[in-house]
């Protein structure tokens, strides 16, 4: 078996060693001399089996701290998250693609991928009058960062959408640029604040190293390992169909609330919800889609009817916070003209799960039936229908 | 401390310094003392206090025990002798291990060499001191030569029992419990992963029946105390084999004075190994294991085709991980001198179940194929009334297969896998007897011969991959379910 190693056509000679040596180490140099003058990570990412060798992702993949469970990697390289989604694959003549992003409520935590919104939606066959299908992707991820869904907003639009929904809450609103997705991001988030005059306060600097050996391929052999990951744990998905692990039971959100009235560490005493919100982000989704109409929707979540609840609505909101948001948005949809529909309400309690915004297989068709309605009605009509305007 | 990439390229680096550099009379002192420190920097950390400093020592003084009682004797011998150089080793033994209690006092970031906070010097020298003049008294106890086959053959049965207690998982819980109690410890949190996870035990143990075991037969060569430590517990080997044979490995150790250290074949061969086995194990094996069948996993597979796909990439990973062991442990001992025997030889590519035992874990069914099968059916053949040799045959076979499963932990499911390897071998066995005749028509059809050798490749690969099932499963219910599934069946 080793022959060709052990009984060398010449016998080996500490020459031949020197030239291995100086060879390799050469080409190691001039490799990663490329790799840093290409930059080619993103060009990378966008090269995946899947939707190729295999079926692309029902939602973007999010593992968690253990992907082992979930088949699905956490990671920040959005360009590799979206290659590795269905809505990488080829548009079919006939398909009206709707991109929905959001928070986990709505990327579907607790729920097989088939049973989220989006495969849900697209189930339900809806078409046109055009004839057109309509087909929906879910691109939502958890944790509401608005500025994280204008990111993945840029990238999908390559993909090119026909309608984009964009269901966002009162926390969507806070700026908060600090979380990883972001701040691995922040060239292109700088980017986004360049083209569209955005303010951001970024309180911590990148933990992205830019110096030269962070650029080369030792420096980026996580980003890769992680990028070769991706693809791998793509073969489990579509071996098992399963891309979350999900606990054999799950707690229901509480109806009785705590006599507290702060959001997160804000008090109503210190703080108003004009102070904590910005809408300027919504502009540059906007700006992004262009052409392509772009409906906001106010998320459905739990109102919680037990003890304290004339101080919150649930776990996640204070009434003054929450109610204040509603007036400030719907100011700024009105004075923007912003496609907009407050859905805050528009869902029966028993539908949420362990979370305000966490909904059970039931409650996504529900929410699914709403925005099919919606989107069949703006298509034909030009306006949204429900009481949305 | 596991076997990583950074004890890797310290080994390497190691090999390097001992080939290019080291005065060649210090070699085989260098393999000594490197791999009675490895025996400790090895052992991953325990959580019953001090036991990872007390296995590795536990190792050392059975293999110590285990060289006194194969020491060669006449049968009019009065007393043995330990030499000199016997005795040497022994006061260097000493001092290897009481210096390493030492490094107890070094911050805890220089304590690199052991897996925790080592105990108190003075504690290891007055537990060893009194083991070291044992020895030493031992070695004067008159023993004749049937006593000393007694004595062996008890050395054995300890040996065997100790591993059973370690891989019997009720037992080593319980074992685990005691030792708790004794230390002082809640017995309830036991768990012989975290608390008795003797590092390389299972091949020790094989080295020293074979030993003892050649000892008892007259094969076994002269060894000094120094030299069968060395074998022992030679660390590029300890964790994941080879199983050498001594008197091959004594061989090297004879002629390392006369290495050329400069030689660049070795450096060649032996770095190369090395740099296949890492890739074979962390690149290869790393990334099929992300999607081989795991007992979760398995539960999760919602058609045939996917756990299909889970099979095989555990079948790959498991080979990809142990056979880059294989090259690594024998690129490293290249390095320094010792030509480990080969473990594997392509064995998925193999026509007959029969030749995938052959160059599957090659040297553990050497050992097996030694000790068990051979004396099992020359026993039998010597019977008044012996079966027929088919019989003797598929017993072999059976109590062959059946160790080799059970070596791996002692589970039902481990004994249905030997059972499953010992079938496929009696059939193929039975089958190759019986058309040898028609098989010897292909040889001159070339396009047949190969069409039939590839049908025996396809045939080999999915029997051993269905039968790893076997080997991953906890328990006969979920191989049994993943069985069904792969075929179609119980979703």
């Amino acid at each position: 078996m080793w022959n060709w190693l052990i009984n060398p056509e010449k016998p080996y000679t500490w020459g031949f060693i020197a030239r291995v040596v100086i060879k390799a180490t050469l080409l190691f140099i001039l490799l990663n001399l490329l790799f840093v003058l290409l930059q080619p990570i993103d060009a990378l990412s966008r090269y995946t089996l899947y939707n190729n060798v295999f079926a692309g992702r029902e939602r973007l993949p999010y593992g968690g701290d253990d992907f082992s469970q979930s088949n699905a990697v956490t990671m920040d390289n959005i360009p590799a998250m979206i290659a590795s989604h269905q809505i990488a694959r080829q548009k079919a003549d006939d398909e009206f693609r709707v991109v929905i992003f959001g928070n986990s409520g709505i990327w579907g935590f607790w729920l097989p991928s088939s049973q989220t919104l989006g495969p849900q939606m697209t189930r339900m066959n809806t078409k046109l009058a055009d004839g057109r299908r309509v087909v929906v992707y879910n691109l939502a991820y958890p944790y509401p960062y608005i500025i994280r869904d204008l990111l993945f907003m840029d990238e999908a639009m390559q993909y090119k959408p026909d309608m984009i929904i964009w269901v966002v809450s009162a926390a969507s609103f806070w700026e908060d640029p600090n979380s990883p997705i972001i701040l691995n991001n922040l060239d292109k988030v700088r980017h986004l604040v360049e083209n569209y005059g955005l303010t951001v306060h970024f309180n911590t600097e990148s933990p992205v190293a830019t110096d030269f050996y962070s650029q080369t391929i030792i420096g980026k052999r996580a980003t890769l390992l992680t990028l070769l990951q991706n693809q791998l744990t793509g073969i489990l998905w579509n071996g098992l169909g399963i891309d979350h692990n999900i606990p054999s039971s799950i707690p229901k959100t509480p109806n009785d609330l705590p006599d507290d009235d702060k959001w997160s560490s804000f008090s109503p005493s210190q703080y108003t919800a004009e102070n904590l919100l910005s809408f300027h982000f919504v502009d540059v989704g906007y700006n992004l889609a262009g052409d392509i109409p772009l409906i906001m929707i106010n998320q459905p979540m739990f109102i919680a009817t037990g003890e304290n609840s004339y101080l919150r609505y649930n776990l996640d909101y204070p009434r003054w916070l929450f109610d204040d948001y509603r007036a400030l948005f719907a100011k700024s949809v009105a004075q923007n003209a912003w496609l907009y529909c407050d859905l805050w309400d528009a869902l029966p309690n028993e539908y949420y799960t362990d979370t305000p915004f966490h909904m059970n297989a039931s409650g996504i068709a529900e929410l699914g039936r709403i925005l099919l309605e919606m989107i069949t009605h703006y298509m034909e009509l030009g306006s949204l229908g429900r009481d949305c305007e | 401390m596991t076997f990583n990439l950074t004890l890797i390229a310290i080994f390497t680096a190691g090999g390097f310094i001992y080939s290019l550099i080291l005065p060649k009379s210090w070699r085989k002192w260098t393999l000594f003392i490197a791999s009675i420190l490895a025996v400790y920097a090895l052992q991953p950390p325990l959580l019953i206090r001090n036991m990872d400093f007390i296995l590795p020592t536990v190792t050392i003084f059975v293999t110590v025990f285990v060289w006194i009682a194969t020491l060669p004797r006449q049968d009019n011998q009065l007393r043995i002798t330990i030499q000199w150089r016997d005795l040497f080793t022994i006061a260097v033994l000493m001092l290897l291990i009481t210096g390493l209690a030492m490094t107890r006092f070094l911050p805890s970031e220089w304590q690199l060499l052991t897996a925790s906070r080592p105990p108190a010097p003075l504690d290891v020298f007055l537990a060893l001191f009194p083991l070291a003049l044992l020895i030493i008294l031992v070695g004067g106890i008159q023993i004749n030569q049937p006593r000393q086959k007694v004595l062996l053959s008890l050395m054995i049965l300890v040996i065997i029992g100790v591993f059973i207690i370690l891989k019997t998982d009720r037992l080593a819980l319980a074992f685990s419990g005691w030792l708790r109690e004794q230390t002082g410890r809640d017995a309830t949190l036991a768990n012989p992963l975290t608390d008795l996870n003797w590092l390389g035990f299972s091949y020790v143990a094989f080295r020293l029946i074979h030993v003892l075991r050649d000892r008892q037969t007259g094969k076994l060569p002269d060894v000094s105390l120094r030299d069968m430590l060395t074998y022992i517990i030679f660390f590029p080997s300890l964790t994941a084999g080879p199983i050498d044979r001594i008197e091959r490995f004594q061989e090297d150790l004879v002629a390392l004075p006369e290495m050329n250290g400069r030689d660049p074949s070795r450096i060649v061969i032996g770095s190369t190994r090395i740099v296949i086995g890492i890739f074979k194990k962390f690149v290869v094996a790393d990334t099929l294991a992300l999607f081989a069948l795991t007992a979760t996993n398995a539960g999760q597979v919602t058609y045939a085709g996917g756990m299909w796909v889970l099979l095989y990439g555990y079948a790959f990973r498991l080979f990809f991980d142990f056979s880059g062991y294989s090259d690594i442990a024998i690129g490293i001992g290249m390095l320094f001198g010792v030509q480990l025997p080969e473990n594997f030889n392509r064995p998925y590519l193999k026509n007959s179940i029969t030749s995938f035992w052959q160059s599957w874990h090659i040297t553990l069914s050497n050992w097996v194929r030694f000790y068990i099968f051979s004396p099992l059916t020359r026993t039998m053949l010597r019977w008044k009334r012996k079966p027929s040799s088919d019989v003797i045959v598929g017993i072999g076979l059976v109590a062959t297969m059946v160790i080799i499963g059970l070596w791996h932990g002692i589970s039902f499911t481990f004994f249905i896998w030997g059972l499953w390897h010992a079938t496929g071998l009696f059939i193929h066995k039975m089958w190759s007897d019986r058309t040898r005749k028609w098989y010897n028509q292909f040889k001159k059809k070339q396009g047949q011969l190969r069409l039939w050798n590839w049908a025996g490749i396809f045939i080999t690969f999915h029997f051993v991959v269905v039968g790893w099932v076997w080997f991953v499963m906890p328990d006969v219910g979920s191989a049994l379910s993943v069985l069904s599934k792969l075929a179609g069946v119980g979703f």
